[in-house]
């Protein structure tokens, strides 16, 4: 489902071998699946490594605490991870309006100019965006993570690279 | 679009391809840092403990004011008094059914306590629609944990409420949503809630003896949209995060 993002498991370190109870040997296994994709996506969708890594930390401390009473942890993560960067944005909104409108664009590159239009973007249409683009997931697959009927994502993709196409003429 | 949409991926990819990925698992297991988030940014549990603050006071605005209309229906009113205190307003306070009640279930307690541990144990039926628990992580060093479930759903947060104070609000089923209240003296008889979209609902609160905790029922299918609690008539100057 997510190619991209399991390619970057091979930057995680290999970590030391520790005697571990199930309990630990499970979240850790968990963890070093799910950890470097999550910070990597949560970083598109806020726009700072730093927030993003705090972001996932948070989500993934909140699980290890009520590990033993999760059924299915890999969407419950998503969900929230995708809760914590929504928090983040509403928080940050305003500021990064402010950034995008004082910051030069001459000397960025093309790849930033893009990124700089996707973080202006509403969130729901950046989470469908960054989702749809980069993780690699269907529209049914966005929506469950969104906790967002399936019929919204398409049109928010669909607005999100309008207004792409409209900036970057 | 097609373009874009390449472009798009290539840039995606490039920028995460350069984040970098902080490892924190040993700190987790360990339970060295419980929540990192508010370092550098607006706290979560700050923000939480305002939200619970400003809810609070807005109870308390509320039993001033649900106080302030008892006394004035129970005195015949003067000429000039209006005929209808704000208050007054959510008229339907009629006490709700739950739709669905949870099973009979062998981890529920009579007197409940905080169990140490890394998650809830010793359950406590609140309503024939609820139960909570308390524990804490002794070993984590981490707060107590209050815990709710009900047959739409069940989760834990940190365990900050005052007495007076709405601990949380949930769902449950049947388009229901209950807020869960601690007691005082006196205790409030009524809750009025505020919905995201304006409408204000009252409903009574049912209170447990054994706990001193109170129920709400609201015919609200998304307890979200509770955006406040308490008085409903002064601007809220944040609102509470339903659970």
């Amino acid at each position: 489902m997510r190619p991209i993002e399991d390619r970057t498991l091979s930057d995680e370190p290999e970590p030391p071998p520790t005697v571990r109870s199930g309990r630990e040997a499970s979240f850790s296994a968990f963890y070093r699946a799910e950890h470097a994709g999550q910070v990597r996506r949560a970083a598109l969708l806020v726009g700072s490594d730093e927030t993003a890594n705090d972001v996932v930390h948070d989500a993934l401390t909140s699980m290890y605490r009520r590990w033993d009473t999760i059924i299915d942890p890999g969407p419950y993560l998503n969900r929230s991870v995708l809760n914590g960067c929504r928090d983040v944005g509403r928080r940050r909104s305003a500021e990064r309006r402010l950034v995008s409108r004082l910051r030069p664009h001459d000397n960025s590159t093309h790849d930033e100019i893009l990124l700089d239009v996707v973080a202006r973007l509403p969130f729901n249409q950046r989470a469908a965006i960054v989702l749809r683009f980069y993780a690699g997931m269907t529209e049914r697959e966005i929506s469950a993570a969104l906790d967002v009927p399936t019929g919204s994502v398409g049109p928010w993709i669909r607005r999100a690279l309008t207004t792409m196409n409209k900036e970057l003429s | 679009m097609t373009n874009v949409q390449e472009e798009l991926t290539v840039a995606l990819q490039h920028r995460a391809d350069n984040v970098v990925v902080e490892d924190h698992l040993e700190s987790i297991l360990g339970g060295h840092d419980i929540v990192r988030f508010s370092d550098d940014h607006t706290p979560h549990r700050g923000r939480n403990r305002v939200l619970a603050v400003a809810a609070g006071v807005a109870v308390l605005l509320g039993a001033a004011g649900l106080a302030w209309a008892n006394g004035n229906r129970t005195q015949p009113p003067a000429a000039s008094s209006p005929s209808q205190t704000p208050n007054d307003s959510p008229s339907d306070r009629a006490q709700l059914e739950p739709v669905v009640t949870l099973p009979a279930s062998g981890d529920i307690t009579g007197v409940p306590v905080t169990v140490l541990g890394a998650q809830p144990a010793d359950w406590f039926r609140l309503a024939p629609d609820l139960d909570v628990a308390w524990y804490q992580d002794q070993a984590n060093g981490a707060a107590s944990m209050v815990c709710w479930r009900t047959p739409a759903g069940s989760d834990c947060e940190i365990d900050t409420a005052k007495p007076g104070e709405p601990v949380f609000a949930v769902p449950t089923s049947g388009g229901q949503s209950l807020v869960v209240m601690i007691g005082t003296e006196p205790r409030l008889t009524t809750l009025d809630v505020v919905l995201g979209d304006g409408t204000v609902l009252g409903a009574p609160i049912s209170w447990n003896d054994t706990i001193n905790w109170g129920v709400a029922r609201f015919a609200a299918p998304d307890a979200t949209a509770i955006e406040r609690i308490g008085d409903p008539t002064p601007p809220p100057s944040d609102s509470i995060v339903g659970g």
